[in-house]
């Protein structure tokens, strides 16, 4: 089955062209990345897949079913989670509560009125083990504003991953780490995103042609290249365009 | 409040006894008292608890949810204003009609208001909440049913009855209803801040969008959450009503909506028993105001609500947190 | 109605409409420029109308005097404000409204301790005092006057924006503020000028109402709620929205007080209620969140 289906997609800013005529496919277990220069459009492309932006024209499939016109939490409902390139989670509320309420998102004790929050036990239990698989349960009462940056991109992970999401999209998960902090996230992602199907984009390359089962290239907005990760090493023109143009 | 749940019950319980005795003890004072104290000072109380009523169904849209709306006195006046009619236009005492109509309108109203206001955000929806309210406030002023002996609002409210046989409210037992109606919302509102829904809230106070990416509907929740504040508002405007003898249309206006925003403001947003304590400020402030120069009492609201904002941003209940926290170590 | 009557009250309805755009604007530009929502500034309004009573009424000087000084206190209690709390609370919207409200009730305050509670009847001009025979309609003067004087400040506003170069640095500043601030535009002195022009609207607004609406205590919170059902048609950040919205309500209010003067105190937030419902980014906007 395929997870995404995107057909004939266009977006533009006023008169300002994003994306072109962008058609591509996701089947179930596969990872796929997106690599491209800066401005390729690869967020722009998570932010309409996602809802955060509407498309100008085309059509978007999750799992078979249309969501182009559907609101942002009616596509997490089905199944659907992105992490962001900036960090962007509940500062001012603790770890254990970003986690409880990333996981309760697609719960139905999401609308419960009376009952304690922390007494729907196996949420609690959830968010335990999903905190130690990011080894930061020893934080968890501490405000998310006050941990370092590689912590809170591990947090990012973990609240895209809390809702157990049929397709995740991961958006420069190791953007502003040190590469020692990219390592240990490359391996927390392969680790903790097994036989999920995962769009990634990232511009760490290693990190990318690690994780991906397929690479797409992207380029102002246009497919210009889609492979193995092997393909695309041996594709002349990616590497000139992007490989070539420097690391970042 | 994590570790505590994931201990063994048995010392859950023992600490949480600990927690709440001094709740307790207040508690029990404050329902004797009335009995031994001069007769003012039972009035005071009881305007302090129904506007802690008042000021706590604020924050949860105020300081939980993150919603500055300056128009929820418009609840509070229309519920008061609803039990005021039934009582001495149409000369229904009972308090089993009065007050669940009173809270039935103001719920109604909040959900017309609610469509209106949760079309924009930020900046819009307070300027538009502060709109609505003047609106309000206009209709309440032209409407010529709403007027007494020529002069605007509903005089000669009594204490409601209440369906005891040879039971009828005198001004301390009335204090004491008050108080337990109080201890009731404070409940019911405890309950509602820690429940799933009440995360949510605090969650969509933080980035309202990063919420609906992990799956919430937060147009849904911020609408019910402005409904349920208007319906604890609501039980605050029936209790008003019934023992202030007359309402006004200041009552649903600008000046007691930013009176209740002071409250919480002051008394800490975002916590629950900090409204109350800057309800009961408010309100003792007020009258010894009233006593030296009542004329300068706008001047002094003025200046509280300005300093609190420059210099004491979380309010009372910040800093009681923190001796809470000194007293009782975890 | 009769032919005259429509025109009297269409008269009428844009210089109420003027006086509306003129606190608008500056409501419109505080936000769309430095982000603050000033709530005070109906307050500052009151407090122009009233110092312009004393100059004009009081101790005898001339109007235009009065319109000066209304407009240049109400600029230095507008910059006090800014300068004590506003600029500690940038971005903080909130917090800015609050203290505002704060504000209106100590300025209001302080011009009852002042002036006492007594309202202040309309007054104007000697020279302007009369009225004028036209097409067979007799019209005061002073209303004219007070439509010439929007014409005048609209031509204005638009020269300064368009032609002079602080009037691009703000017009740069309402786009986009990251980019002002790399151009080295020092933004912070900007503000200053611009949150005393703005409060010098304010109080010359004050002192040109004070011609139709006298000065009242209540016009603190009055006129703000008319002034921000201006800004919701107009929409936020854009002089042109007020203008327009000023002139809508204006004349819409001078005909429904005309015609059904049962709803006339409230029907105009009803218009604001229609714009949020079928328009919320209000007429001219765009730029609303």
């Amino acid at each position: 089955m395929k997870a995404l289906e995107i057909k004939n997609l266009y977006k533009y800013f006023g008169g300002i062209q994003a994306i072109h005529d962008l058609s591509m496919n996701l089947d179930e277990g596969i990872k796929k990345a997106i690599i491209g220069p800066n401005g390729a459009g690869k967020t722009t492309l998570f932010n309409i897949i996602n809802g955060l932006l509407p498309a100008t024209s085309g059509k978007i499939s999750l799992f078979g079913r249309d969501i182009t016109h559907m609101s942002i939490h009616q596509r997490t409902q089905l199944g659907l989670a992105r992490s962001f390139q900036t960090t962007r989670l509940l500062f001012e509320l603790s770890l254990l509560d970003n986690i409880m309420l990333a996981i309760q998102g697609t719960q139905s004790s999401r609308f419960g009125l009376f009952r304690p929050v922390m007494g729907y036990s196996h949420i609690v239990a959830k968010a335990q083990k999903l905190l130690e698989l990011v080894d930061l349960w020893e934080k968890r009462n501490e405000m998310v504003l006050n941990i370092a940056h590689g912590e809170q991109r591990k947090m990012e992970i973990a609240l895209s991953l809390a809702s157990e999401p049929r397709l995740l999209l991961l958006d420069e998960p190791a953007s502003g780490l040190t590469t020692s902090e990219r390592a240990e996230i490359a391996q927390l992602i392969l680790r903790l995103t097994e036989n999920r199907t995962i769009l990634i984009v990232d511009h760490d390359m290693d990190l990318v042609f690690n994780i991906s089962d397929r690479i797409l290239v992207l380029h102002y907005g246009k497919i210009i290249s889609e492979g193995t990760p092997d393909e695309i090493r041996a594709n002349e023109r990616v590497m000139e365009i992007y490989l070539g143009g420097g690391e970042d | 409040m994590v570790a505590t749940t994931l201990e063994s019950s048995g010392r859950l319980q023992k600490k949480n006894i600990i927690r709440f005795a001094p709740i307790l003890i207040i508690g029990i004072i404050l329902f004797i008292l009335p009995s031994f104290i001069p007769h003012y000072l039972v009035g005071l109380f009881t305007l302090t608890f129904i506007f802690a009523i008042f000021a706590m169904s604020l924050d949860i849209v105020l300081g939980y949810t993150g919603l500055l709306s300056i128009m929820h006195a418009s609840f509070f006046g229309i519920a008061a204003y609803t039990a005021a009619v039934l009582m001495v236009k149409m000369g229904i005492n009972s308090f089993w009609v009065g007050f669940p109509c009173g809270i039935l309108i103001a719920g109604i109203l909040a959900a017309i208001a609610g469509v209106v206001l949760l079309r924009v955000h930020g900046i819009y929806f307070l300027i538009a909440s502060l709109c609505l309210g003047y609106m309000v406030y206009s209709i309440t002023w032209g409407w010529d049913y709403l007027e007494m002996y020529q002069s605007k609002g509903i005089m000669g409210i009594d204490f409601p009855g209440i369906g005891i046989p040879g039971f009828t409210f005198t001004e301390v037992s009335y204090c004491r209803f008050s108080f337990l109606l109080f201890l009731l919302c404070f409940y019911l509102l405890y309950r509602f801040v820690n429940s799933p829904f009440g995360y949510s809230l605090r969650g969509i106070r933080e980035d309202e969008e990063r919420m609906q990416v992990l799956g919430y509907n937060t147009w849904f929740y911020k609408f019910a959450v402005f409904i349920i504040g208007a319906l604890f508002a609501g039980v605050a405007g029936v209790l008003f009503a019934y023992c202030n003898t007359t309402v006004e249309p200041e009552h649903l206006g600008f000046s007691y909506s930013t009176y209740a925003i002071l409250m919480v403001i002051l008394g800490g947003s975002g916590t629950l028993f900090g409204p109350p304590i800057g309800a009961a400020l408010l309100v003792f402030l007020e009258f010894y105001t009233g006593i030296v120069s009542p004329e300068r009492w706008p001047l002094i609201l003025g200046l509280i609500l300005i300093l609190t904002i420059m210099f004491s941003r979380g309010g009372i209940g910040l800093h009681l947190q923190r001796l809470w926290k000194k007293v009782l170590p975890s | 109605m009769t032919f005259e009557q429509i025109f009297i009250n269409l008269l009428n309805g844009i210089s109420f409409g003027v006086i509306l755009f003129l606190l608008a604007s500056g409501l419109t530009m505080v936000y769309g420029i430095m982000g603050i929502v000033n709530l005070a500034h109906g307050a500052l309004y009151m407090v122009g109308a009233y110092v312009g009573w004393s100059v004009a009424i009081q101790h005898g000087f001339s109007y235009w005097m009065a319109t000066l000084t209304g407009g240049i206190v109400a600029g230095f209690v507008g910059l006090v404000m800014e300068r004590a709390t506003l600029r500690y609370l940038y971005r903080q919207i909130n917090e800015q409204v609050l203290v505002t409200i704060g504000f209106i009730y100590v300025l209001t305050n302080l011009t009852q301790w002042i002036w006492g509670p007594r309202p202040r009847a309309p007054f104007t001009a000697g020279m302007l005092s009369g009225t004028i025979q036209f097409w067979g309609c007799s019209y005061p003067i002073h209303r004219l006057t007070v439509i010439l004087i929007g014409i005048v400040i609209s031509i204005a506003i638009w020269w300064f924006q368009e032609k002079t170069r602080i009037g691009a640095m703000i017009q740069a500043g309402m786009d986009d503020k990251e980019m002002t601030m790399g151009l080295g535009i020092n933004l912070n002195r900007i503000s200053v000028i611009l949150f005393f022009i703005c409060s010098f609207v304010a109080g010359f607004a004050g002192v040109i109402g004070a011609q139709l609406l006298g000065a009242t205590l209540g016009q603190g919170f009055h006129i703000l709620g008319l002034a921000l059902v201006v800004v919701i048609i107009g929409g936020t950040g854009s002089v042109g929205g007020a203008l327009i919205g000023g002139l809508i309500l204006g004349i819409f209010d001078s005909f429904i007080n005309a015609l059904v003067p049962q709803i006339g105190m409230w029907a105009m937030y009803l218009i604001a209620v229609i714009v949020l419902l079928v328009r919320p980014q209000g007429i001219m906007g765009g730029r609303m969140k």
